[in-house]
């Protein structure tokens, strides 16, 4: 016997039902549609900021299913980075720099097997390749007076060539992943439990980067810094800064 | 690039996963024999409710051996629900008892957790090396740091001296300034530049450590969240890659 009542809150528990499926759907199953076109997102890039004022696309580069990153130069000839994602079943463009020093882009953002090393270094600075950096610093610590912690140095390096490209999207390394992964581990319990021991956590991970000239020389990347950006606060990118040759450890 | 997928050993712990379970079946069996008893049995879904009600509580926390224990003081949850359904007399009278039972729960909890942590100590001492190296059949060195040089592990010579790797006291601060005793400060010899990945801890540890290798091949530095451990072996467990 179906009263009005029951009646109401199954319609309703049915539209709730296909509204949310038809959301999902488009979140997650619906397979990606083609990527938009140069002139399509040049007019998006501009449209949501202005100041890229974008003239050309440099290239679409997928990172993963759902994402990809589009480097473009602007009218006032700067290199910069687009990073776009699905939403909805759609193409769109989540954040913007003006610029192109490196960043990186963490898709998702525990999970360093999906994070990428992003950037477009312009020309005019010469740059011949790039040395990224994962870093971690030496460290120790007594608590209690007994209990002994020592962190070692990490310092993995990683080259990539600006020969033919400006620009480039690199996924870590496997090892760099694996480094990560177990850092991630060691962090996971650093807080002071009621005894007041074992309070900071020396685990801080830096990704960094030297960008070289032909003779393997640091140079000041002048015109890929210093930019502007536009972000929808939705997507997970973190700085990569300088590194000099007096912060890195060699042995001969 | 080509992209690879890297498998997270996803490890569970056992010994809390069988006494959480255990833990729950008798909570279910005595808010059974209350049910039993009962003339007017009430409906199924209103006693669970007035279980978890009295499961919420004022309490103290605290940490033993890397566990948070609740030691409930208050019955909170009892107190509100009585305040809920004070107001007819039956109501009260027929869920009070399940209340009580959800306070009472607490106290179950905390001494299964007890439980749990003896009997995980006994079946995975913390401090032994076999514990978090487990297998070692995924396993590889990946170099952290640029004073490393190529090496290769050796499975079996790991494997054999596991149980006979003796455990050695760490002298932190003694390896932090060791390094720094090159004439060059740029020059630098890290301590413990190779890692291994890939080792399973011991089947239902749920454990999981960072394992830092030593520079002659002969040293790992189990690290886990809150404490180290430090073993030397007789022979050294890398080769030398050709």
């Amino acid at each position: 016997m179906m009263t009005k009542k029951k009646l109401a809150i199954l319609i309703g528990f049915g539209a709730f039902a296909i509204i949310s499926l038809v959301i999902i759907y488009r979140s997650y199953w619906m397979p990606p549609p083609p990527f938009p076109t140069n002139d399509e997102m040049i007019e998006e890039i501009n449209k949501t900021f202005p100041k890229a004022s974008v003239s050309l696309i440099q290239a679409a580069m997928a990172a993963g299913d759902r994402h990809m990153l589009v480097p473009f130069i602007s009218r006032t000839n700067d290199y910069g980075l687009s990073y776009w994602g699905l939403n909805q079943g759609k193409w769109k463009v989540m954040s913007i720099h003006t610029k192109g020093s490196p960043w990186v882009w963490k898709i998702k953002q525990h999970d360093p097997s999906t994070y990428y090393l992003v950037w477009n270094i312009a020309p005019e600075d010469q740059v011949d390749s790039i040395s990224f950096y994962l870093l971690r610093n030496r460290g120790y610590q007594i608590s209690g007076g007994t209990d002994h912690y020592y962190n070692p140095r990490v310092q993995m390096e990683e080259n990539v060539s600006l020969h033919d490209k400006s620009y480039g999207a690199m996924q870590l390394p496997n090892d760099w992943v694996e480094a990560i992964n177990a850092f991630t581990i060691e962090g996971t319990a650093r807080q002071t439990d009621w005894f007041g021991n074992l309070i900071q956590s020396n685990q801080y991970i830096d990704f960094r980067w030297m960008p070289r000239d032909q003779l393997g020389n640091e140079v000041f990347t002048e015109a890929s810094v210093n930019g502007s950006s536009f972000s929808n606060g939705k997507i997970h990118l973190n700085f990569v800064m300088y590194v000099n040759e007096k912060e890195l450890e060699q042995f001969k | 690039m080509v992209s690879i997928q890297i498998n997270f050993d996803f490890t569970f712990n056992i010994v809390s996963i069988f006494f959480g379970f255990l833990t729950w079946i008798v909570i279910v069996a005595l808010a059974y024999r209350v049910y039993k008893k009962q003339s007017l049995k009430p409906k199924v879904w209103k006693v669970v409710v007035a279980i978890f009600a009295g499961l919420f509580s004022f309490s103290i926390n605290w940490n033993m051996l890397d566990t948070m224990l609740k030691l409930s003081i208050l019955p909170l949850g009892v107190w509100i629900l009585y305040f809920v359904l004070k107001r007819k007399r039956d109501r009260w009278e027929r869920y009070r008892n399940y209340a009580w039972l959800g306070f009472g729960a607490n106290f179950i909890i905390l001494i299964f957790t007890l439980i749990t942590i003896l009997v995980h100590n006994m079946l995975y001492p913390k401090a032994e090396l076999s514990t978090y190296i487990s297998n070692v059949e995924h396993a590889a060195i990946i170099n952290i740091h640029p004073s490393a040089e190529q090496r290769m592990l050796l499975k079996e010579g790991l494997t054999e001296q596991l149980s006979t790797m003796s455990k050695e006291a760490i002298y932190s601060d003694q390896w932090y300034q060791d390094t720094f005793m090159h004439s060059d400060p740029n020059l630098k010899n890290e301590r413990f530049p190779y890692m291994l990945v890939g080792a399973s801890s011991k089947w239902g540890s749920g454990l999981q450590a960072v394992i830092y290798v030593e520079r002659d091949g002969k040293g790992i530095l189990l690290s886990t969240p809150n404490k180290q451990h430090y073993f030397r072996s007789e022979q050294a467990f890398l080769k030398e890659v050709e």
